[in-house]
């Protein structure tokens, strides 16, 4: 088993080290691979993160979570208020490249497994991140109260209403009552922007501080080598420049539009969720109910506890990194190919 | 102490270092890449919303009115066409409008406030007081006083009075009643005639012309709102004008005409080139105010058998000529006004007066009775003038060719010499002898003389290649 | 690998200038777009002018309220002619009321008085009431109130 020996270790006063402060702790190497770019993934979520979180807030003094006035809020942002439709397309694609470039990082993860003991609870915590996440996702496309905002409360409630046990009382929380109104929205709305983006920041301040403690994953020929500070700052700024860049370009060419205004009475034909949910999307619709979301929660499940079984098949000889290879692409082709079908449908 | 952490600190100044300045001149660069970015952002202009953003005011009472009736889904319409009008953004609202004191002879309770349905120019007059003192002493407001015309015989005798309350009053007017439990008799209302006698005693409605509830004055500037009702066999205003150069001109620069600017920046010649009927009979120019009466500008009047002069129609003409000045010059102008005043002339002297000469003189000498309508030829005298005689003239006013020729003089002619004449030559052969007794009517009697036969023949050859007329 | 020590002196100060420079710009005006954002433009003003009737339907030495697009005015007639105030007391904004017995406006929120010149005359506002100004054209009134372009 490999087990990395951090500099800190040297140094402990149990070693007769003089220990270290808080601000070395942080300005510990980092091992040289990380200023490989695939390594940098992670940076991004975080910049976004706080793009989301800073726009998230603007937007609040503009948007009125009721039914009646939901929808015309956000037309007013995006048509009426000065250089509304911006900070709206900022949040907008912030999620888009939040979601694909956590993506990106789970893979990269997987790939170098970097969950080795002992950092198991990196991943953990990082899945957390991920669920969390795309719950932001939906809390905050159901506060549109567009088509899709509205029939997608509607199916994704009633969904977990089938859970046993759970599911009726789970149902009736999210909703506010039996049936999607104006308190789902009230709730959805509190949820994005007061309960959740809470529990992520912790989850994510979590997660940082696991992976700084718990150090790094042993990579072939990587010495303990380049600082946190300044070097990997810096690095990170630029990263979190360049992105800003991309954003800005991107919301001027591609502002953000609006759907058609919710329609309680008729299903649309061409409601379909935002493409991160496309994949869940087309499964629950090839497979029968009950079989679809178990296959999805075990599937959660499986995901959230991978490194223990990493461990328990690699003590047993199984050529992990071979797997995981395997198993990502396929899990990542099959991803694709749901996505694909979703457009053709 | 410090010794081996400064090597360490050296140690690690290493390649390093080379990058970090580069990753500093990233982040500068690709900051002020995202400086300028962002600056471009500030620029990008966000479209109009539709209906240009002035948002309607609506007060407290006035909530209450729209709630109830948005809610029970009660002219809904009007409400929301009434969002878009520039009242709205002015507060000026239900209750501005539609507000009674008790005792009106329209007034009544309407779930606590006491309203009139009928908005009369009374109560426009609150605050267009100037328009409405005006409307009030034209000839508009005049239209559904014909109680003792022909007109009012012919609709309510000749065809039926259910007639009167949609045919004649829709341009003309109702004369609006009041049923007893104070709402408004069915005969006489909806009505939005332009003389409709109001229970207030004001006469007209500004709805005739300003559609509620948008009163919008780019649509009272259209020509198709004044054509709702002069239009037809009897006064073709509107097609006339399409027909002339006027209106095919308005028809093909349409959205340059800027309707909706207030008339101190509608001026013709300046702010738009094409006149519309507005233009000429009641807007602003350069030099005169908006008038709403819409004979201020009228010499003529070409509504009875024989056109006359109104009352100070030099004045009248002056005013006119203002208005065409702003585009023409002065001798097309005044060539205009002498063509048009020498062919008003020519009906009047050749058809209008001999035949209404002839027509009191059958009904003196007892050859035809007292009761109108009754016999043909009142008919066909009828039609003469109020037909025929009146597209001849409207065409005449405006320029418009087939007006003057085919729909009307050789109309007129026609039904001159071969209904009427030979009708009043059957009832008696003196009148008719007096009918045709002036020089222009001699070519019936005597046919050509031989100089004029000959001018015509030489005419033929030369021109038409010894061609005869009708091949 | 040979080693460059090429962070020092002058060539780190340039980098951090320029770095600095960036940062100052590009992140200052993301800001400023943020506060831009947050702040409700002032929408260039016109005046428009809301015709109100002839000043013959307005009876004497009474004030008539009314509310053209939000503004709460007052227009009072006297015999030395017509003005039109506005009702927010400039104390601290509550409607005031045109009281004719007293022939004065009045305030019900600190009782604060103003006479028919709408001078402040008693109790806490610091000054006049504003006015709106009253345009005539013929025998008509206008009063001229701020509105905000489309």
């Amino acid at each position: 088993m490999e087990r990395i020996v951090t500099s800190g270790e040297l140094e402990s006063p149990a070693q007769g080290g003089r220990g270290k402060t808080w601000i070395e702790y942080i300005q510990k190497d980092l091992p040289e691979h990380l200023e490989w770019w695939p390594y940098t993934l992670g940076a991004i979520p975080l910049t976004l993160f706080g793009l989301l979180v800073a726009t998230g807030l603007l937007l609040t003094f503009y948007y009125v979570p009721s039914p009646e006035k939901a929808y015309e809020s956000v037309e007013q942002i995006t048509h009426e208020v000065y250089l509304g439709w911006f900070i709206r397309g900022v949040h907008k694609f912030s999620v888009d490249l939040m979601i694909l470039f956590l993506l990106f990082h789970v893979i990269r993860v997987f790939l170098t497994r970097a969950y080795r003991t002992p950092g198991e609870l990196k991943w953990v915590s990082g899945s957390l991140v991920l669920f969390i996440t795309l719950a932001m996702g939906f809390t905050g496309y159901s506060l549109v109260y567009d088509n899709v905002s509205y029939w997608g409360m509607t199916v994704v409630t009633s969904m977990l209403g089938t859970l046993p046990i759970v599911g009726t009382p789970l149902l009736y929380l999210l909703r506010g009552g039996e049936e999607v109104s104006g308190g789902t929205l009230l709730r959805l709305y509190d949820l994005h922007t007061k309960l959740l983006p809470v529990l992520l920041g912790g989850l994510v301040v979590g997660h940082v501080v696991a992976v700084r403690i718990m150090g790094f994953a042993n990579v072939e020929g990587s010495r303990s080598f380049h600082p946190f500070y300044p070097e990997h700052t810096m690095k990170m700024g630029a990263i979190a420049m360049g992105l800003l860049v991309l954003i800005v370009d991107l919301v001027m060419i591609f502002p953000p539009v609006l759907g058609l205004p919710a329609n309680p009475q008729e299903v649309a034909s061409d409601v379909s969720p935002p493409w991160y949910f496309s994949a869940p999307y087309i499964w629950i619709t090839l497979l029968p109910g009950p079989v679809a979301l178990w296959s999805l929660l075990a599937g959660a499940g499986l995901f959230v506890v991978y490194p223990f079984m990493d461990r328990v098949l690699s003590e047993r000889g199984w050529p992990m990194p071979v797997i995981n290879a395997v198993v990502g692409s396929l899990v990542v082709v099959m991803v694709v190919v749901l996505m694909v079908l979703d457009t053709r449908m | 102490m410090d010794e081996p952490r400064e090597e360490q600190a050296e140690d690690q100044a290493g390649p390093p270092n080379g990058k970090l300045n580069f990753t500093r001149y990233m982040i500068g660069g690709l900051c002020l890449v995202l400086f300028l970015a962002l600056t471009g952002v500030g620029y990008i202009q966000v479209e109009e919303r539709r209906g240009g953003g002035l948002r309607p005011f609506i007060s407290a009472e006035n909530k209450k009115c729209i709630d109830c009736h948005m809610a029970k889904d009660v002219s809904v319409g009007g409400i929301n066409d009434w969002k878009y009008s520039r009242h709205a953004p002015k507060g000026i609202g239900c209750i501005e409008c539609h507000r009674a004191e008790k005792g009106e002879p329209d007034a009544y309770d309407h779930y606590g406030s006491v309203v009139s349905t009928l908005v009369t120019p009374k109560d426009c007059m609150r605050c267009h007081d100037k328009e409405a003192k005006e409307f009030e002493k034209s000839h508009h407001a005049k239209g559904a006083q014909f109680t003792n015309s022909l007109d009012n015989f012919l609709g309510n005798v000749v065809e039926g009075p259910e007639v009167i309350t949609t045919g004649c009053a829709g341009c003309h007017g109702s004369v609006v009643k009041v049923m007893e439990n104070g709402k408004l008799h069915p005969a006489t209302w909806p009505n939005s005639g332009i003389g409709r006698v109001n229970p207030d005693g004001s006469k007209g409605t500004c709805a005739a012309c300003h559609a509620r509830h948008g009163f919008s004055i780019a649509q009272a500037r259209q020509p198709e709102n004044c054509g709702r009702c002069h239009m037809g066999p009897d006064h073709p205003q509107i097609e006339a004008y399409y027909e002339s150069k006027h209106g095919v001109l308005f028809t093909a620069n349409k959205d340059k005409m800027k309707l909706a600017q207030p008339s101190e920046q509608w001026h013709p010649g300046k702010d738009y080139l094409f006149p519309t009927c507005a233009t000429c009979h009641m807007s602003a120019t350069t030099t005169q105010e908006v008038t709403h009466d819409v004979g201020d500008r009228i010499s003529w009047t070409l509504r009875p058998v024989i056109s006359t002069r109104l009352e100070n129609y030099e004045v009248r003409r002056k005013a006119m000529k203002q208005v065409c000045s702003s585009c023409h010059s002065a001798e097309i102008v005044e060539r205009f006004f002498t063509q048009m005043d020498q062919g008003i002339t020519l009906y009047n002297e050749k058809f209008g007066k001999p035949s209404k000469a002839a027509m009191d003189k059958l009904l003196a000498m007892k050859k035809i009775t007292p009761t109108p309508y009754d016999e043909e030829i009142e008919w066909v005298f009828y039609e003469l003038w109020h037909h025929e005689g009146r597209r001849a003239r409207h065409g005449l006013s405006k320029v418009a060719a087939d007006f003057v020729h085919w729909q009307g003089f050789y109309e007129v002619a026609k039904h001159f010499y071969t209904k009427f004449l030979p009708m009043v030559r059957e009832l008696s052969p003196e009148v008719a002898k007096e009918l045709v007794s002036q020089e222009s009517h001699k070519w019936v009697e005597k046919g050509m003389t031989k100089e004029e036969i000959a001018k015509m023949i030489e005419f033929y050859d030369k021109e038409m290649q010894g061609k005869r007329g009708g091949e | 690998m040979a080693i460059i020590h090429d962070d020092i002196g002058r060539r780190r100060f340039l980098s951090q200038a320029v770095m600095g420079f960036g940062l100052l710009f590009g992140l200052g005006t993301l800001a400023l777009r943020f506060m831009q954002f947050l702040v409700p433009s002032q929408k260039p003003m016109r005046y428009e002018s809301v015709l109100i009737g002839t000043a013959s339907q307005i009876p004497l030495d009474e004030a008539l309220q009314m509310d053209l697009s939000g503004h709460k005015i007052m227009v009072l007639r006297t015999n030395e002619g017509v003005a039109a105030f506005s009702r927010r007391c400039t104390d601290l904004g509550c409607l005031v009321s045109w009281n004719k017995e007293r022939d004065q406006f009045v305030c019900p929120c600190h009782q604060g008085v103003f006479d028919k010149t709408g001078r402040n005359i008693a109790g806490p506002p610091p000054r006049p009431l504003d006015r709106f100004e009253i345009v005539k054209r013929g025998e008509q009134l206008y009063v001229s109130i701020q509105s905000q372009m489309g």
